[in-house]
């Protein structure tokens, strides 16, 4: 009788320990593993954080353009003679306003580039035999780039290209002939999506640079140095970087890449400039560069960046 | 006989006199101020005779063929490897440095902001051309790596062209892949 009783409590606590035991694992592994992967995404959210969380709090890009006194002067005096026609000029702004929002470019930077490199004149260069043409002033190779090397840039070029024309535009060149071909640098939709792929290539090239060396960075400022780089090649640029990084430590050169106020004392040393500039070329040369380069980026960072940034100007010079 | 003493004497007395000596000391003297004065002044001049290997690499190109310009190749890589790991002077380290961009990427210390740039834009295109010179295909990747390295120096295409390194480079694989 009591053996029985026994096989049958056995049986009974078999019963529950077959029912329960997996229950509670599989209760227990889902908890462990719910705790571990929330324990191990934790630090890594708090210790990195992204880039743009560090130091892209508030845009540092003007959102009236030109936002110096200058080039709004010239802007109006450039309407005024008819060497930019209306019709122009909002073709210009619409192209740019998609380019810039597909591509994540500010907006202000973009027209400023433009304007530094031809004054919004996109037939620049049309009847001469400059190397460089139209309203970003490309060069040949700037073309072969677009045509041909976008496999070393970001797929958001090409289906820019589909987004603006419907299909896939490229060959790109300085068509004289054909003025308003979609694939004629000289027709302003093609020039401007041609100008803003070139200077995201620039944009992507520097901020690789950067993630890969888990440096954080401003995008705002590095936007900036893509300008520099449109117009005087990434070299310079990673030049320039590099004598920081030496001479200054890392803590200066992420300064370098964050802060304004750094950004433009850097800018503005012609010292420093020439020299890392003088690793690349000849004495002459570099001294050339590095007054074009400091005045390129004056001019870019004097139209683009908000009035309210700029504590050296003048109050005539702020107004809207 | 008596003549030739006479005039070894008189060799003598000239080689000992001591306006003689003072003059060949003040020439010595100023022969090596002269070097020391025109190595600092044209630090090319003391940079490019401790890397004599790379003006040899284009017209081991042009005269010994792909063979020859391998191994000179990678003789010049030993020589930047050295230079780059124990440098005598920041002109000679700039030198080696801009050598190493162009031909030997990988070379450079990973501070280097440059050698991303170079093993992604033209190393893989040279190396290519390597595999198969003198063929169409070398050809097509020359003019790739040409782009790249215009779009990455001088975007602007300006009559100071591009700095020397990216010169001689483009003249070497421009020679490696004319079919």
């Amino acid at each position: 009788m009591k053996i029985k009783l026994n096989n049958l409590l056995n049986a009974s606590q078999k019963k529950i320990l077959y029912f329960l035991l997996p229950s509670l694992s599989v209760i227990f592994i889902s908890i462990g593993l719910t705790a571990a992967i929330w324990i191990a995404l934790s630090p890594n959210e708090i210790n990195h954080p992204k880039p743009d969380e560090i130091s892209h709090r508030t845009s540092l890009f003007a959102k009236n353009y030109p936002a110096n006194g200058k080039f709004q002067k010239e802007l109006v005096a450039l309407k005024h003679s008819g060497a930019l026609q209306e019709f122009d000029e909002l073709e210009i702004q619409k192209a740019l306003l998609v380019s810039s929002e597909y591509l994540a470019i500010p907006p202000a930077l973009l027209w400023c580039l433009l304007f530094q490199e031809s004054r919004l004149n996109h037939l620049e260069g049309i009847d001469s035999e400059k190397s460089t043409l139209g309203l970003g002033q490309f060069s040949r190779f700037g073309f072969q780039e677009i045509n041909h090397e976008s496999k070393y840039f970001t797929a958001s070029n090409i289906k820019l290209l589909h987004r603006m024309f419907g299909r896939d535009i490229r060959p790109i060149e300085a068509k004289k002939k054909d003025l308003l071909s979609p694939s004629s640098y000289f027709s302003i939709p093609t020039a401007v999506t041609t100008s803003a792929i070139y200077l995201n290539n620039r944009y992507e090239q520097l901020s690789k640079l950067l993630d890969k060396r888990s440096i954080p960075y401003n995008p705002d400022i590095l936007w900036l140095f893509s300008a520099m780089a449109y117009n005087k090649g990434t070299r310079s640029i990673l030049s320039l970087w590099n004598s920081v990084y030496r001479k200054k430590g890392q803590s200066q050169f992420t300064l370098l890449v964050n802060d304004f106020e750094t950004f433009k004392k850097t800018i503005g040393d012609s010292p420093l400039l020439t020299k890392s500039l003088k690793r690349i070329w000849e004495d002459r040369t570099a001294r050339a560069y590095s007054q074009e380069l400091k005045s390129h980026s004056h001019n870019i960072t004097s139209c683009a960046v908000s009035p309210l940034l700029q504590t050296t100007r003048s109050l005539t010079e702020v107004e809207p | 006989m008596r003549n030739v003493l006479s005039l070894s004497l008189l060799l003598n007395k000239q080689f000992y006199s001591p306006q003689k000596t003072v003059l060949i000391f003040l020439s010595l003297f100023s022969g090596c101020v002269c070097v020391l004065l025109s190595s600092h002044h044209y630090p090319e001049f003391r940079s490019t005779n401790t890397i004599e290997n790379y003006q040899a690499l284009l017209s081991s190109v042009r005269r010994g063929g792909y063979s020859q310009f391998k191994n000179d190749k990678k003789e010049l890589r030993k020589q930047i490897e050295k230079v780059l790991s124990s440098p005598e002077n920041e002109e000679q380290e700039t030198l080696a440095s801009n050598i190493a961009l162009y031909l030997f990427p990988d070379l450079l210390p990973d501070s280097n902001f440059e050698k991303s740039s170079a093993l992604g834009l033209w190393a893989p295109l040279q190396a290519e051309i390597e595999k198969r010179p003198k063929s169409s295909e070398a050809r097509m990747l020359y003019e790739q790596m040409k782009s790249n390295i215009w779009n990455y120096e001088n975007p602007k295409v300006s009559s100071r062209g591009l700095s020397k390194e990216a010169i001689d480079t483009l003249q070497i694989y421009h020679e490696l892949s004319s079919p």
